[in-house]
């Protein structure tokens, strides 16, 4: 074995073991059992954990080594070690036990769902140890700027540093999670970073179905993650280095947490999603918008409750956002070339002007969206249960408009107004943009359906008065 | 209905997934074809050839240029080129290959100038050496 993927063992096992802290102090980790169940979503909670640690380090100083990263590592274990995580409250709802898949028809349909996942991973790995075709914005930008932090140390405004590279306003987490794999590896080499990428890919199938099975029964995670996997978005991000890659994976699983958070109103959810949202927010610039998308819905969910503390969980991961704004007020860095200006949106002329534009890219991005080729359906399919929730869990019904619509009529818009070539441009983003929103739809399709096929079922009333008293009492 | 609506939706979603299954490990098989037999070395030289770039400068600047040296690329229309997007993207790829060199806009902050087609002349610098790796292709030392 190379030194530099001995290295990159290590760091994923720095990643779990952190993963595995703070998953204990939010209360879902108990037991070695426990502890082993909920190993991928340890690798994924470590991994945002580190990176957000050592993005917080590089916006006041220098980019952490492997021996600083090891440190940061220390101060997360302790950190949760002292408890400081861990307060649960005393009105805590418990949660459910998660359904047991009883019947055997229901056990086969997940062993096959379960064997899909497994072939198309062990297929992504296959071309991740391949280190497939660099995509041309990844060598442009992704890891052109992950590389200065490792041979430079931090964020350079020197000639041929990072801030020389375009986007420079671009949020930082995606360059600092390759530039601690490059550390790890003590060397920069970019056909490893495609193989470090799949192990988090791999992790992210993985907690999903952690994370679903907490209420979903098995015949519906499995065929749900296998749609996942299977989703054409999915198969060109995966090892690509593309920081869309990790954006989809953050954004799915922040969705799931605080889906969760709203029907069981167990509250490390909650605190789960700000830990994965704060990565949202500084994984790609379009982060927080998605974010916001996800987190209205909870926010004002909390505050018909009159939870205001709980109300401020899901909006708190902007203030990640908010430091690098600082970070790049104070540094007076603004992005060189930008792709479009909101105030054009306050043009009427500059828009009447554009209007065929708008309509190309309403087409484009409507396919793109729900055609059954690109999409494979998840978006519509998440929008039609919408109405079906609405009537017991209408917070869930808002989230899920609000997932599918907001950030593709921002998208349209930013479209209408951009500066540049809008065939080339829809052709080279569309695929992407709509990623983290068909990532979710397949995510959560497993859930809503449990969700409305409970709510409407026989006794559903009953069902639903017990879900409503248990958050209510939270 | 309620129920059979929930149905219906996870059978159609289930049935597009179904259908993509093939095309993934198709693409997979793909891709990895396309890589075997390619040595490291080769394998980081792949975006430079997808858009039919000549990559005997790159592999001759990496050797030449000492680390901690800078750089710029300049371009011209004294090579052979099968689309304008091979020259523009040749100073972006050289930037991704030659890091920790550090490029340079202004020519006349380099240590070095790669030409890919470019006029060396043009530049009216004084060059200390000045290698052609191929018709076209130019590294110079500009002299201090």
């Amino acid at each position: 074995m190379s030194r530099a993927a001995a290295g990159l063992i290590a760091l994923d096992c720095g990643f779990l073991v952190t993963g595995l802290a703070v998953l204990w102090a939010l209360g879902f980790v108990g037991g070695a059992r426990d502890a082993v169940r909920h190993a991928p979503l340890a690798l994924v909670t470590g991994w945002v954990t580190t990176a957000l640690l050592a993005t917080l380090v590089l916006l006041v100083g220098p980019m952490p080594t492997a021996s600083e990263t090891v440190a940061l590592w220390g101060l997360a274990l302790g950190a949760a070690a002292l408890g400081l995580l861990r307060r649960r409250p005393p009105d805590e709802p418990v949660p459910a036990p998660p359904p047991r898949e009883t019947s055997r028809a229901g056990a086969t349909v997940a062993a096959a769902g379960a064997l899909v996942v497994a072939a198309v991973v062990a297929a992504d790995c296959r071309r991740a140890l391949a280190s497939g075709p660099l995509s041309p914005d990844v060598v442009t930008e992704w890891l052109p700027k992950a590389e200065t932090l490792f041979y430079f140390g931090r964020i350079d405004s020197r000639p041929g540093g990072f801030l020389s590279f375009s986007f420079e306003d671009y949020p930082p987490l995606a360059y600092v999670s390759d530039g601690l794999s490059f550390r790890f590896m003590g060397r920069a080499d970019p056909l490893l970073i495609p193989t470090q990428h799949w192990v988090l890919a791999a992790a992210f199938y993985l907690s999903v179905a952690v994370l679903l099975s907490s209420r979903v029964r098995a015949a519906l995670v499995w065929p749900g993650v296998a749609l996942l996997a299977v989703l054409p978005r999915m198969d060109v991000l995966v090892g690509s280095a593309l920081a869309d890659e990790p954006l989809t994976e953050l954004f799915a699983l922040t969705a799931i947490c605080l889906v969760l958070w709203m029907l069981g109103g167990v509250r490390r959810y909650a605190w789960l999603a700000v830990l994965l949202g704060a990565g949202v927010v500084l994984v790609k610039a379009e982060g927080s918008m998605l974010m916001l998308t996800l987190a209205l819905a909870p926010a004002a969910w909390a505050l018909r409750r009159r939870r205001l503390r709980d109300a401020l969980l899901p909006l708190s991961p902007l203030l990640a956002a908010a430091a690098w704004r600082v970070w790049l007020a104070v540094h007076h860095v603004r992005r060189t070339g930008p792709d479009y200006r909101l105030v054009d949106f306050f043009h009427p002329g500059y828009l009447a002007s554009r209007t065929g534009r708008l309509e190309y890219a309403a087409r484009e991005l409507a396919d793109a969206t729900f055609s059954p080729k690109h999409s494979l359906l998840l978006a519509a399919a998440t929008l039609a249960l919408a109405p079906l929730l609405a009537f017991h869990r209408r917070a869930i019904a808002v989230l899920l408009v609000s997932v599918v619509v907001v950030p593709t009529l921002v998208y349209l818009g930013i479209y209408w107004i951009g500066f540049d070539e809008i065939h080339l441009y829809l052709d080279g983003t569309k695929e992407r943009l709509t990623a983290p929103i068909d990532a979710a739809g397949a995510v959560l399709l497993p859930l809503l359906v449990t969700e409305a096929w409970r709510s409407w079922g026989a006794g559903a009333g009953l069902h639903s008065a017990r879900w409503r008293s248990r958050a209510s009492a939270s | 209905m309620a129920r059979a609506i929930v149905v219906a939706v996870a059978a159609i979603a289930l049935v597009a997934g179904a259908s993509q299954v093939a095309g993934v490990f198709r693409r997979t098989s793909e891709a990895v074809t396309g890589e075997a037999g390619l040595t490291h070395a080769q394998r980081l030289l792949i975006p430079a050839r997808a858009y039919d770039m000549a990559t005997e400068l790159w592999l001759a600047a990496r050797e030449e240029i000492p680390v901690a040296d800078t750089y710029t690329v300049i371009t011209g229309s004294g090579i052979m080129v099968s689309s304008p997007l091979t020259l523009f993207k040749a100073p972006v790829f050289a930037r991704f290959y030659l890091l920790p060199r550090r490029y340079v806009s202004d020519p006349r902050q380099a240590d070095w100038i790669l030409s890919y087609g470019g006029d060396l002349q043009s530049l009216h610098l004084r060059f200390r050496r000045t290698q052609t790796i191929l018709p076209g292709l130019e590294i110079a030392r500009v002299a201090r």
